[in-house]
């Protein structure tokens, strides 16, 4: 979930992932402070806790300013021509896997909300939320089948 | 005042390259109506606030979601299986139904609180469905 002050020309995401992608391409330090920061990892490897799901084999195509495209396991589905409310990336099509889980059998809800609210400083924030709900069946990194409910948020 | 102010909330990306997914608390999820329906409430999930995307600093934080679905279409097959290569767009099998999605979220860390106000997808795209892909696809 992204927030952004509300009124401010800030450094949206998506001009951040532009940067990122760019200085990745000048093979700059970017992408070792990108590529799955150990903390981030460790936390979430603590969050998941029980088997781990795989993620789908597909990736960010070049082009989109999402960047290293390489290591993000994540499709935008979309009509082709729309673009997401504050970040403004590009829907990728209709029929595009909107489960970051691969190997799964289930059901899936997925939205892109957006809209506004407040915080405790008392600012008012736009806010997008790429928000998904995968729930059923999937193979584990063990191997295993298992029953489970992931949520991308 | 800073130049700009961004908070980035997500739970991490794991050794294996799965992407800001988290195990979700068992009935915080729940669908009805043959599928046409569905709710995610959660509170205390987890998570990381990165301030902006794929920063290495991070605070932990804790989201608060109560979103619902619902289905305002038909559901039309979507993907295309088998016929294109596993990491290709359209490498699962579904059937989706096009959707409404609203609802309202609150992140909390030390020192910062989130309320938003109600948020919906009517600025962009929401569909539920059944669906398949990797192994299970036929």
């Amino acid at each position: 979930m992204i927030l952004e002050q509300h009124g401010l020309n800030g450094l949206s995401r998506r001009r951040f992932l532009t940067g990122v992608g760019a200085a990745v391409a000048a093979g700059s330090l970017a992408p070792a402070a990108f590529a799955r920061p150990a903390h981030a990892s460790a936390h979430g490897a603590a969050l998941l806790g029980g088997p781990l799901p795989k993620p789908i084999a597909a990736t960010v195509p070049s082009g989109v300013p999402v960047a290293p495209f390489d290591i993000i396991h994540w499709l935008l589905p979309g009509p082709e021509g729309s673009a997401t409310p504050l970040l403004g990336l590009p829907g990728f099509g209709l029929d595009v896997d909107p489960s970051t889980v691969t190997d799964f059998h289930g059901f899936t809800a997925y939205a892109v909300v957006a809209g506004g609210g407040v915080g405790s400083d008392g600012n008012a924030y736009d806010v997008e939320f790429d928000i998904r709900v995968m729930s059923g069946e999937f193979v584990a990194e063990d191997g295993g089948t298992h029953e489970g409910t992931f949520g991308f948020l | 005042m800073p130049a700009e102010q961004v908070h980035d909330y997500n739970p991490g990306i794991l050794q294996n390259g799965l992407f800001w997914t988290i195990a979700l608390p068992e009935g915080s999820f729940t669908v009805g109506h043959r599928g046409r329906s569905a709710r995610l409430q959660v509170t205390g999930l987890p998570m990381t606030n990165t301030f902006v995307f794929a920063n290495n600093f991070s605070v932990a934080s804790a989201l608060d979601v109560d979103v619902t679905w619902n289905a305002i279409g038909p559901r039309i097959r979507r993907g295309f299986g088998t016929t294109v290569p596993p990491d290709d767009f359209g490498a699962f099998q579904g059937r989706f139904a096009e959707a409404t999605c609203a609802g309202t979220v609150r992140s909390a860390h030390t020192g910062f609180s989130f309320d938003s106000g109600v948020l919906d997808a009517s600025g962009f795209f929401a569909e539920m469905g059944e669906e398949r892909n990797g192994v299970f696809m036929t």
